[in-house]
């Protein structure tokens, strides 16, 4: 799918003012606790779209993509996949929507069965949805694994025989099984080596290419998400700072916190950059900051800004940032 | 002797026992790290980088032998041990104390039955004989140090109450609370944000600042190198394959692995052009392969020649500045 293809489509998924909130337990006599994970999360994701979810452990980066996924409760606000509320969806018809919205996540290892060879592992999702007799399902396992760079052998092996790359592909493979539309990648690649890194980064990139499948991908990797994704979504303590078109985001980071993200990340022939935020701790979730939640670290906040969360309001074409003061950064 | 390292590694080998013989894991590494420096070690799995960083606290798996070479420390007080050879009651006082060592899964290195107050303040207290309350205070304030929010609620805590980031961020507290010579730090921020990754890494260059401690800083990211270290190794099976001053090597590498492993980040292809990125480079085949002679990295190389595949490889200079090339070509790059 072309850029302009995905902007005439519809939405492949809808996330507005999205809330998700834990309780924790107190002890004997403490009250329980709020953990304010996501906070009125709202952004988009077109069919065949890479979009970078992007923030500190934290941030809520993976509740949002856990509550996507339906493996969190969300408190309220609306998840909508081509139109269906995703919130809603029971027994059937989540099992329906499990078949168009896949997951990978950071830790293949951990989240691949050790007991089971490689074959039936990646089998596993097409047994579940009754996809396929069993020769179909082994086939389409071969074609699988070619379309993620292994070879065919490998699914008479089991995962401990590969290395953490090639068990990540295998990761991805299993999630191809079922022909998604949407891939909710956790970290994908924050556990390889560099240059391990580099092929998984390709080949999401050319499975994007060669299967119009869209990615929400979840990283805290600001260069990784700047080159792979199309657009950006910076999340901080549970909020939605700022959404841009990574090309934009890459030359000008718009929101204070965004900023300092980039200034941050590693980059060639940057030393270390000294921190102008004093009160540099980040909050707890458990106690947000009231107004901006990133206030407490903001170099440019004023007394307004702990009135109440700004709105995340559109400052350009595609681009939306939740900062009072954006007018200073435009 | 005041300029004298704090850490000397000469020719240090490394083996390991394997179904038939022994495999080797470190071969004839050699480097220094002075007080007050870092020194970036750089590689990536199988390169040798976290074998050579248990080697020096003498943390090797039973498996694990050291097979030649030394590996000199000298401590606040000046003297110096081989602690290759030190026995069991030496290396005990040095560990913790002289030399400490961030790792970089936390949970190896806290104890899951105690909470984060008690073993930070059983390390300052074991080390620098001060009473219990004062040890706690001194946790709190490594806590708060590291950028662990509500550090006085975080001492009460066991492990498994915090998140992965912050467990990180306790240990990193723990290992620096004993103020030592040489800091081991490997892979300490890989599973941290970038946020928390430069507030550790400007932590460790504060401390550094403040005690002279020189630090090993132990990594897979050569995009890291620059913000922290002065000076780089880098590694690949077992062996240096490039040595220099930080700016330098990364400006310009002088060995094709080095090289390779730059392309492929992907801060070095931003800001990008095209509505679709280009593929990344990568580097083909597997370190796992290697060759019975000559080049370790030759079988991936795409300058290797049939010289490259035969007799020992040895690292050189390579031009004026102190910078060393374990490659025939380095002179083309």
């Amino acid at each position: 799918m072309s850029a302009a293809d995905a902007a005439v489509a519809g939405p492949l998924l809808e996330v507005v003012g999205l809330t998700t909130r834990f309780r924790l337990p107190g002890g004997p006599g403490s009250t329980p606790q709020i953990v304010h994970a996501a906070e009125d999360v709202s952004f988009t994701v077109r069919p065949g779209e890479i979009v970078g979810l992007i923030g500190e452990s934290g941030s809520g980066k993976s509740t949002v993509g856990r509550t996507i996924l339906r493996l969190e409760q969300a408190t309220s606000g609306r998840v909508a996949f081509q139109g269906e509320d995703v919130l809603a969806l029971k027994a059937r018809a989540l099992k329906r929507y499990r078949r168009r919205v896949q997951a990978i996540f950071q830790d293949p290892a951990s989240s691949l069965d050790p007991r089971m060879r490689v074959g039936e592992i990646i089998a596993e999702p097409l047994v579940v949805h009754g996809i396929g007799a069993r020769r179909e399902r082994e086939a389409r396992v071969v074609w699988l694994l070619e379309q993620v760079g292994l070879s065919a052998d490998a699914r008479r092996r089991y995962p401990h025989a590969f290395s953490g790359g090639q068990r990540q592909r295998i990761g991805i493979a299993r999630a191809l099984a079922v022909g998604p539309d949407l891939i909710v990648a956790d970290e994908p690649v924050s556990a390889l080596d560099v240059s391990v890194q580099a092929q998984v980064i390709n080949l999401l990139q050319a499975l994007r290419l060669r299967m119009g499948l869209a990615l929400l991908f979840i990283s805290h990797d600001l260069p990784t998400v700047e080159f792979l994704c199309d657009r950006v979504v910076v999340m901080y303590l549970g909020r939605v700072m700022e959404i841009a078109p990574a090309a934009a985001f890459a030359r000008a980071p718009l929101h204070p916190y965004s900023r300092r993200l980039a200034l941050d990340a590693p980059r060639f022939g940057a030393r270390l950059a000294t921190h102008s935020d004093v009160g540099g701790e980040t909050p707890s979730p458990l106690s947000p900051p009231s107004g901006c939640v990133f206030r407490t670290r903001c170099p440019h906040a004023i007394a307004d800004c702990a009135r109440a969360p700004p709105a995340l309001e559109p400052v350009t074409e595609g681009r939306a940032v939740a900062c009072l003061r954006k007018e200073l950064f435009i | 002797m005041l300029d004298a390292p704090v850490l000397t590694l000469e020719a240090l080998s490394v083996r390991f026992a394997a179904d038939r013989g022994e495999v080797v894991a470190l071969e004839d590494v050699s480097f220094a790290v002075s007080a007050g420096e870092t020194l970036a070690l750089v590689g990536e799995s199988g390169s040798g980088k976290s074998v050579t960083s248990l080697s020096i606290l003498r943390l090797l798996p039973p498996s694990g032998r050291i097979a030649g070479g030394r590996i000199l420390f000298r401590g606040w007080s000046g003297e110096t041990v081989d602690l290759a050879t030190a026995d069991e009651a030496a290396l005990r006082a040095i560990r913790g104390a002289g030399v400490s060592m961030v790792f970089q899964e936390p949970m190896s290195a806290l104890n899951p039955a105690f909470t984060i107050g008690a073993q930070i303040a059983e390390t300052i207290a074991l080390h620098q004989r001060v009473p219990w309350r004062d040890a706690l205070a001194r946790a709190e304030t490594a806590l708060a140090k590291v950028g662990i929010a509500e550090p006085a609620r975080r001492l009460g805590q066991y492990p498994h109450q915090l998140s992965g980031g912050m467990r990180q961020r306790a240990m990193i507290a723990m290992a620096v609370a004993c103020r030592p010579a040489l800091l081991i730090a490997d892979e300490p921020t890989t599973a941290l944000d970038v946020t928390t990754q430069a507030r550790v890494l400007e932590l460790i260059a504060a401390l550094q600042v403040e005690t002279g401690m020189a630090v090993l800083f132990v990594t897979h990211n050569l995009a890291l190198v620059p913000m922290i270290a002065s000076r780089v190794v880098v590694m690949y099976a077992g062996q240096i394959v490039e040595a220099g001053a930080a700016g330098e090597v990364l400006a310009g590498p002088k060995h094709p692995y080095t090289r390779a492993l730059l392309e492929c980040l992907p801060a070095r292809h931003l800001p990008r052009d095209a509505a679709a990125p280009r593929p990344l480079p990568t580097i083909e085949g597997s370190s796992a392969v290697r060759p019975a002679a000559g080049c370790a990295f030759a079988p991936r190389c795409p300058l290797a020649t049939l010289q490259c595949e035969t007799g020992e490889i040895v690292l050189r200079a390579v031009g004026a500045d102190g910078r060393l090339s374990r490659c025939l070509r380095a002179e083309l790059l």
